[in-house]
């Protein structure tokens, strides 16, 4: 795999992961 | 950013003087502050509506996402240097993936206390471990002592030249403050004479025994000297023994010059054999 294919897709999944989970996640009832 | 100094794992075997200063992109895990803000926000709003539980878990979740935002930064620091070395010891406290973990566990901790089931908390953690592995990377997990005998020669050498070489920058810090015109030039020749030496020995870590003496004893003893000459130089006392300082650098110069001569003409010595073997396997083969 490229390593910038790689760089995008880690960087997609981690920080998705990231905002979804900020956005229902802990507190998202307030 | 700090010196590379503080980062001792990773410097342990450092030898590659260029970089005094690590320089780290600035930007690097900067996200991760935008998340552990909104934790914080939420910690406030929580308090505001007396959710103690809520306010203790976000003020957790908080933390442990500035705390691994911070070890990104610190392994990611470490790494840089590990990769610019020749020779580099793996940092034995692994950072970045113990910010990796913090964070998957933040999370996770974070969508399970949220409108997730433990199984999607899980997925959610898995996917932060993977996407950090991809993006960041986790820490570099071996030694690079390539061309070494073994790791405990690699360490043997290595401890010698990073002491050689610190040894070599003090020499030159006493050549800058010296106010005597003739001595600080020969103490700036000889330290990059013993740079020289210290230099082949990096390229060729089989020269180590050759030139052992002069690394640790003669260029201990000239450091010590420098820096006694040093105080005496600024306290205009130098007079005394100027000269014979002068004599003994010159003729350290002298020395150093012939041991990298001898250094080289090994090399030579040794192609030379190599080539003549050569030639005679070419010849039996006709």
């Amino acid at each position: 795999m490229p390593n910038w294919i790689r760089k995008v897709v880690g960087f997609l999944l981690l920080y998705s992961a990231l905002l979804i989970t900020a956005c229902e996640g802990v507190g998202s009832a307030f | 950013m700090p010196s590379e100094k503080q980062y001792n794992s990773a410097s342990a075997y450092k030898v590659d003087k260029d970089e005094q200063k690590i320089k780290l992109p600035l930007l690097t895990g900067s996200l991760l502050l935008i998340f552990a803000f909104k934790y914080l926000a939420t910690s406030f709003f929580a308090l505001g509506r007396g959710e103690s539980f809520y306010f203790l878990t976000s003020a957790l979740i908080f933390s442990m996402v500035i705390a691994s935002f911070l070890l990104l930064r610190h392994g990611t620091a470490v790494e840089i240097i590990y990769n610019r070395s020749k020779y580099a010891k793996h940092s034995k406290i692994p950072y970045k993936t113990m910010g990796a973990v913090l964070l998957s566990t933040a999370s996770i901790l974070s969508a399970y206390l949220g409108s997730y089931s433990f199984f999607a908390s899980l997925m959610l953690g898995i996917s932060i471990l993977v996407g950090w592995y991809m993006y960041y990377g986790f820490d570099p997990y071996a030694d690079k002592i390539e061309g070494y005998e073994s790791d405990k020669s690699a360490q043997r050498i290595m401890t010698l030249l990073t002491g050689a070489n610190e040894d070599i920058t003090a020499i030159l810090g006493y050549a800058k403050e010296m106010n005597s015109s003739t001595i600080a030039p020969l103490m700036k020749e000889m330290a990059l004479e013993f740079q020289k030496i210290v230099k082949h020995i990096e390229d060729e870590p089989d020269d180590y025994d050759k030139a052992r003496k002069y690394l640790v004893s003669y260029l201990g003893e000239l450091r010590d000297m420098s820096e006694t000459f040093t105080k005496l130089d600024a306290n205009d006392k130098r007079k005394d023994v100027e000269v014979d300082f002068e004599e003994t650098l010159r003729e350290g110069i002298n020395k150093l010059k012939q041991q990298y001569e001898k250094l080289m003409d090994d090399d030579i010595l040794d192609l030379d054999i190599k080539l003549s073997v050569m030639k005679k396997r070419f010849k039996n083969e006709e």
